[in-house]
């Protein structure tokens, strides 16, 4: 058994939630066809409410944190969140569309030691993604916001939801991680029905996409 | 025998389950368990309390053991996890970094 394994397996015997994804905003800058977010304002745990969250993760023994939204860098207080779950000493991932990240973020993430960084990109063509996405522009920002956290020697992997916009798209994706490289990861996997995602859910033969969609 | 302050790396992730102190790196992903005389070094490696003042302070009370066969163990122990890259070494105290604040963007 690798170690890996074994501590998932003590973890299950002493009813420790080893890994946990948490969510910390449905806002996001890009409007995905895909996503089963409504973006509408649900409002949103503060700075201080997030924090008492992660020390109760970290009391209980989660190891794996991951963060995920929403856009979490919709959020100004993203960084201090990952600083603080990061002096909490959890394995922290990320999930991200990396529109909003420049330089400055890409050496805060690493600063902080964040184990892995994952962002969408749909297509390795600019008219498919942003139309996916509606955000002008996201293709070119994300793939250079995908240089910046390489070139900070972070680790990232690129998400690639499969769907009826970009299905001739996926030779030209998994030839753009292997130019930025780094891991891709295809996904027509199904999320749950929360927000858009009942009216999102056509297979690909006749609507939008091939499951229920999923924000990052 | 001379003393030297430890400080855990900023890039490691660490979490203590069922008696033992799990450690991963995120530079390569590698892991470790510590036991528990370990774990106690690693948690008071803050980078300022040197070495010597962590075994005769935490070690020596609470597990019964001579100081210096103690000390002998402890520098083996840090020095294995320095090459590691998951402890640092130095001898002088070792700055912690200061974190992002919401105002700082
Ligand atoms: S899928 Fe992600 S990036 Fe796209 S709109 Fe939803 S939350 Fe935003």
């Amino acid at each position: 058994m690798s170690l890996m394994a074994e501590i998932a397996t003590k973890a299950l015997d002493l009813n420790i939630p080893i890994d946990v994804h948490i969510d910390v905003t449905y806002r996001c800058n890009e409007r995905c066809v895909h996503c089963y977010l409504d973006h509408d304002d649900h409002g949103e745990l503060n700075t201080i409410e997030i924090k008492d969250i992660l020390d109760q993760l970290a009391d209980a023994g989660v190891f794996f944190l991951t963060f995920s939204g929403g856009e979490v860098f919709m959020r100004r207080d993203f960084l201090e969140l990952v600083a603080y779950a990061r002096q909490l000493q959890f394995n922290v991932k990320v999930k991200t569309n990396a529109v909003m990240i420049r330089e400055y973020e890409a050496q805060w993430l690493k600063a902080l030691g964040v184990e892995q960084i994952q962002i969408s990109v749909y297509s390795h063509r600019p008219e498919i993604h942003d139309a996916i996405t509606k955000l002008p522009g996201s293709l070119k920002r994300t793939i250079k916001a995908i240089r910046f956290l390489k070139l900070q020697g972070l680790k990232v992997t690129m998400a690639n939801v499969l769907m009826t916009a970009n299905m001739f798209d996926h030779a030209g994706v998994q030839a753009l991680a292997k130019e930025l490289d780094v891991i891709l990861r295809s996904r027509p996997d199904n999320y749950p029905e929360d927000g858009r995602g009942h009216v999102n859910s056509e297979p690909a033969y006749s609507g939008q996409r091939t499951s229920p969609g999923f924000p990052q | 025998m001379a003393d030297k302050y430890i400080a855990r790396s900023s890039e490691i992730a660490a979490r203590m389950m069922g008696g033992e102190m799990m450690i991963m790196s995120a530079a390569d992903s590698t892991f470790f368990t510590l036991n528990e005389v370990a774990s106690l070094i690693w948690q008071a490696a803050d980078g300022c309390t040197s070495l010597f003042e962590i075994v005769d302070e935490k070690i020596c009370p609470e597990f019964d053991v001579d100081p210096d066969s103690a000390r002998r163990d402890a520098e083996q122990f840090v020095d294995e996890l320095s090459k590691h890259g998951i402890l640092l070494i130095s001898d002088k105290p070792i700055a912690v970094p200061s974190f992002p604040t919401s105002e700082a963007q």
